[in-house]
């Protein structure tokens, strides 16, 4: 590594940093409840959903591939959790149904994806669709609620004035963030990302770590997806739509490469931050969801098509 | 028979006949000739639609964002019509605007080089966010008679958005073949960099596609606002780039460019009008429909998989 | 002699850091076949990519046909006619050959714009007859064609922009033994058309076959143009390498131990018919043949990367090899013949390069065990003589050569008990071909076995202990130690039916 690609990565994680730092500064000027300890833990409340599917993304990402079909995914899971539930069961049993679905749906992705070889974009926006029909087909379309207090832990507890979830996240970045630095997975996942070809012929099976990839991204889907329902206390067939676009722009924000092979997870973390409190504050300003879309799109194309961020 | 079944079409063509034959079983309604109009008229906008999604792909690319494109052009229009602008001009007003979008998409894809597959997602989410913006949340309705004539008018004794959509093709299906612009995007998604060592601008032949996939989809637009007398910013156009995108894919087109024919991808269209037709008549609860979508789009890319297989049969190094 | 149509004078070209080319003269006659030569990294490529407009000379004029010319890029060279056909083709395998040729011409349009492809078709099939192609259908796509005919393709592709200067890049490398004389029918041709043919090759013979002229390069500079009956192949390599050679070769004792570690009987797949062969340990097995005679796709199927019939065994128990990792747990491994693309990830440092197929030996558990790991490295690094500041350097920065070892360094740390070389010296210069050949030689003496594919004669005959040829998928000789010299060597390869008929 030359001191140039250094500087460069330093300046990276500086200009996220920066960038943060404005719209933190920004949005304490426009709204008043922006800077206070109860919206930043409410913030820290809501962004466990798009941060735990981040970590699988920013891997996949880095392997050079995607996984658009997160959202329909999550409200999959959700939906089959909560049906379940209706069904008499008991919520943690339910809630690993849910967990086991989200699984069976990253294996799908990963057996055509990595076994099969064919296009990551094409197979997911396939799932994405005809999972969220799916939803719509189990349950018609209707809410389900009513789910006992202790569920509600996961979602909406505080633990020293923070939020359980928000804790959970962390430990989870935390131990994602040292697999792919000290462990032999990560050096299999930039490999590919970088030379698929060569980590094959070194006689790693490029199958199988695709295939977890995909695995792993079902089940962070599906987590999240219990996560919301307990958050909201209901689960709905709308549920994780278009959470693709902050998963992905988050992941991208934070310096993974588009074509895979760089990245990382802190950078995606830093990323995470900067779209929750861009959305929290327009939110406190009143902007519609679908502006605050218009918005992130635009970041998106931003964060891909400026040179400081994607380092080359 | 073995040539037969060489042409890129042949699985499309297998398919259409085996669904049309299930269909004919099943429901008796569904060989009638007014179902089989029913079809093509529902999927006027679709037909056109492909047509840009086909030299999307044959290029390489991919196009998210053709739905919401549809969304903003089709909502502008009721704006402009709800402003008492005359139907004609306004119609052509919209077809300006999806011109436009494509030019952003043009502009970030070929000249800032963007992969496509990010720009057009950024832009589903920007355009269908203008849309609701432009609309304020509210259904366009009550568009003046003369409007009507795009959707439901006739011409010649043919209906005027069958008689578009023909000609839409005529003319594509023309200047992919016998044009250099068009023999242009099949050598650039057949091998990049040998196009542009032919001196062929591939920023500008992919501009050029992405303007005209936005022009297609603006008069698209004009005639699904028309048809269905009501446009909803936030729903209209939702799947509709994942549907064309899979019909292009079943008509034969290779998700990796330069194979392709708009005449497959129409073949393509219909297959899917005809499944989604079929499931209706068939009592078939309407949320199976967009399961099914999904399905298809899953099965696009499993035949898309297979005839490249069959292809490079021996030459497992260029699968890789 | 007539007039030069091309001329070269004092061309140099500097690179920041690197003086690539320094005050080159060159001259092109018409209807000549000039052979350029050189070793790895002596400016070859860079006069070709100067010669052919994707460089512009830092100094220097080029003049075609006495008026002095710039080229801005390829196009544009091709226009003013000078051509290059690249190691690589540059075809559209989806588009017809005709099209290949005409892609994008003005003038294969009437005057409303629409394109004319009777008359495409018809001058399409007019130049490749002309040079010997005439039973290439024009209307075919290329990716239903053979190499040879895509050759041609590209041939008269050059040939629709009138030509005068013709610059054919290892323009046998991708050929078939057999069509190569094909090649040359062509080449032969062109000559005598009046085309002035630059051909860059490696390969001696087919200089002296084809040549009438040859300029030797070294170190960016011109060291002589001399006609071919003036040179022998002693010569050449002595200006090429600017002393003479030393010993490329180690001397190999012959092995005295019989232990068989690698069976192989009756294997088929793809092209290769029943293939049946022993390896023992400490060997150095060469298999040769021309492309497409099956040696690759040996490998392939012994590596797991292709699956077929036939029984393998090791240490005498019988085993399936259906993947790649299953071939490294039976101790067999891979040194690819494309370095670039299955060899080495370009970014990452030569440490994790090194330890990648070892990774879970390297681990406590889950975790990499970062000592072990630069532990390794070290010592491959200096086993192998790689040279670099560190094994943290990124293995991109590095040499051809040191590149090379890296790939043989990682699959030696597995410990492997067979390892198959395929073209293991490709693009590496003479200096480090030596370093190498000891390196493969040292592991045979420890009692490694290995087999060699190489499509590089001199190396097989120079390392092998027996040499196995294949023709068409299947075994028609074996050379015992010290038997096989070049042109018998070449005569089994490509014409097994002569005396008596192994088949």
């Amino acid at each position: 590594m030359s001191a140039w690609t250094i500087s460069l990565r330093v300046n990276k994680l500086l200009v996220q940093l920066i960038l943060l730092f404005v719209i933190l500064v920004l949005f304490s000027f426009l709204s008043p409840y922006f800077l206070s300890v109860s919206n930043f833990m409410n913030v820290l409340n809501q962004m466990v959903e798009v941060g735990l599917i981040a970590i699988p993304m920013t891997m996949i990402i880095i392997s050079g591939a995607m996984d658009l079909s997160v959202g329909s995914i999550l409200a999959f899971s959700a939906v089959c959790m909560g049906v379940a539930f209706e069904h008499g069961m008991n919520i943690w049993v339910s809630m690993i149904i849910g967990l086991l679905a989200g699984l069976l749906c990253g294996a799908v992705n990963g057996y055509l994806i990595a076994r099969h070889r064919m296009q990551a974009i094409v197979v997911t926006i396939g799932m994405l669709v005809m999972l969220r029909g799916l939803v719509y087909v189990i349950n018609q379309g209707r809410p389900v609620s009513g789910f006992p207090d202790a569920f509600y832990f996961m979602g909406q507890q505080y633990i020293g004035g923070i939020p359980v979830n928000a804790i959970f996240l962390v430990i989870m970045f935390l131990i994602a963030s040292f697999v792919m630095k000290k462990t032999r997975f990560s050096t299999y996942v930039y490999g590919i990302g970088n030379n698929e070809k060569v980590v094959r012929y070194s006689g790693i099976s490029v199958v199988r770590i695709r295939f977890l990839l995909f695995m792993l991204s079902g089940l962070f889907s599906a987590l999240a997806g219990v996560f919301l329902v307990s958050r909201l206390a209901s689960a709905e067939a709308t549920s994780g739509t278009n959470i693709e676009l902050d998963v992905i722009t988050a992941t991208l924000i934070g310096g993974t490469h588009i074509f895979g092979g760089r990245g990382s997870l802190s950078g995606t973390f830093v990323g995470l931050l900067i779209i929750v409190f861009l959305r929290n504050g327009l939110n406190l300003l009143g902007v519609s969801v679908l502006y605050q879309a218009v918005i992130l799109g635009a970041l998106l194309l931003l964060a891909v098509g400026n040179k400081k961020f994607n380092g080359v | 028979m073995k040539r037969i079944l060489n042409v890129h079409e042949a699985p499309i063509i297998l398919f259409t006949i085996i669904v049309t034959l299930l269909f004919a079983v099943i429901s008796p309604d569904f060989l009638q000739f007014d179902n089989i109009k029913l079809i093509l008229d529902q999927n006027i906008s679709m037909f056109i639609v492909a047509i840009g999604m086909t030299m999307v792909i044959l290029l390489g690319g991919m196009d998210l964002s053709v739905g919401s494109v549809l969304a903003v052009t089709a909502t502008s229009v009721g704006l402009f019509l709800s402003h008492g602008i005359h139907p004609w001009i306004a119609a052509a007003m919209g077809i300006g605007i999806g011109v436009l979008c494509g030019v952003v998409n043009g502009y970030f894809i070929a000249v800032r080089k963007i992969p496509d597959i990010i720009v057009t997602l950024a832009t589903m989410y920007i355009f269908r966010g203008i849309a609701v913006g432009i609309s304020g949340g509210t259904w366009m309705t009550n568009f003046p008679a003369d409007f009507r004539f795009f959707g439901q008018g006739n011409l010649l004794g043919l209906s005027f958005p069958l008689l578009t959509a023909i000609i839409l093709i005529a003319v594509f299906i023309y200047l992919l073949k016998f044009t250099r612009p068009g023999r242009r995007i099949y050598a650039i998604g057949g091998n990049n960099s040998a196009a542009k060592l032919a001196g062929i601008s591939v920023a500008k032949s992919k501009f050029m596609v992405y303007v005209l996939t936005g022009l297609l989809v603006g008069v698209a637009s004009v005639i699904f606002a028309s048809k269905v007398g009501s446009v909803q910013a936030s729903t209209a156009g939702n799947s509709l780039s994942f549907e064309v995108m899979a019909a292009v894919l079943i008509g034969g087109g290779s998700i990796f460019g330069g194979v392709g024919t708009i005449a497959g991808t129409m073949l393509g269209v219909l297959f899917m009008g005809i499944i989604k037709n079929g499931l209706i008549i068939s009592k078939v609860s309407p949320f199976w429909v967009d399961a099914a979508t999904g399905f298809l789009i899953i099965l696009a890319i499993v035949i898309n998989t297979l005839q490249r297989i069959r292809q490079n049969k021996g030459k497992e190094e260029d699968l890789v | 002699m007539t007039h030069p149509v091309l001329t070269m004078e004092g061309i140099s070209k500097e690179f920041p850091g690197v003086k690539a080319l320094s005050n080159v003269g060159f001259e092109l006659y018409p209807g000549e076949v000039h052979a350029l030569m050189g070793e790895n990294g002596a400016g070859k490529s860079t006069l070709m990519k100067v010669l052919s407009g994707v460089y512009s000379p830092t100094q220097g004029k080029i003049r075609l046909k006495d008026q002095e010319v710039t080229f801005r890029n390829p196009l544009d060279a091709q226009r003013q006619g000078v051509s290059i056909i690249h190691q690589e083709f540059n075809l559209f395998s989806n588009l017809s050959a005709a099209e290949n040729i005409f892609i994008d011409r003005p003038e294969m349009k009437d005057r409303f714009g629409r394109i004319r492809w009777s008359k495409m078709y018809e001058e399409a099939q007019r130049l490749v007859d002309s040079i010997g192609g005439g039973e290439i259908d024009v209307r075919k796509e290329v990716r239903h064609l053979g190499v040879h005919s895509q050759q041609v393709i590209e041939i008269a592709k050059a040939l629709s922009f009138q030509a005068d200067v013709l610059i054919m890049d290892e323009p046998s490398a991708a050929l078939p033994e057999n069509e190569v004389k094909k090649m040359f029918d062509v080449v032969n041709r062109l000559r005598a058309q009046g085309v002035a043919i630059v051909y860059v090759s490696h390969r001696m013979k087919e200089i002296f076959e084809i040549a009438d002229k040859v300029t030797v390069l070294r170190d960016g500079a011109k060291i002589d143009t001399r006609m071919i009956g003036e040179v022998t192949e002693q010569s050449l390599i002595q200006m090429m390498v600017g002393k003479a050679v030393g010993q490329l070769y180690p001397v190999r004792e012959q092995q005295q131990d019989q232990e068989v570690v690698l069976q192989v009987k009756e294997l088929s797949l793809d092209s290769t018919h029943r293939v049946s062969f022993e390896l023992r340990r400490g060997e150095i097995l060469g298999l040769f043949g021309v492309p497409g005679s099956g040696t690759h796709t040996i490998a392939e199927r012994l590596f797991g990367l292709k699956r077929g019939t036939g029984a393998i065994s090791i240490h005498g128990a019988a085993v399936k090899i259906n993947s790649p990792s299953e071939a490294k747990a039976k101790k067999i491994a891979y040194v690819p013949p494309d370095r670039h693309r299955q060899g080495i990830i370009k970014p990452m440092s030569i440490r994790q390069n090194l330890s990648i197929p070892i990774l879970p030996q390297l681990s406590k558990g889950l975790v990499l065990d970062e000592a072990r790991i630069k532990q390794m490295s070290g010592e491959y690094m200096e086993k192998l003589r790689i040279k670099a500041p560190s094994d943290g350097q990124s293995v991109d920065f590095l040499s051809g050569g040191n590149q090379q070892k890296v790939v043989i360094g990682k699959w030696l740390a597995a410990h492997p008990d067979i390892l198959i070389l395929e073209e293991p010296t490709r693009g590496v210069d003479v200096g480090a071909k030596a370093e190498i050949y000891s390196i493969i030689d040292q592991l045979a003496q420890e009692g490694l076995s290995i087999l060699l594919i190489s499509s590089e004669m001199p190396e097989v005959i120079g390392l092998s202990d027996r040499i196995l040829v294949l023709y068409k998928g299947e075994i028609v000789h074996e050379f015992a130690h010290g038997e096989a010299d070049q042109e018998q060597l070449l005569q089994r390869a490509s014409h097994p039916l002569i005396e008596g008929g192994t088949l």
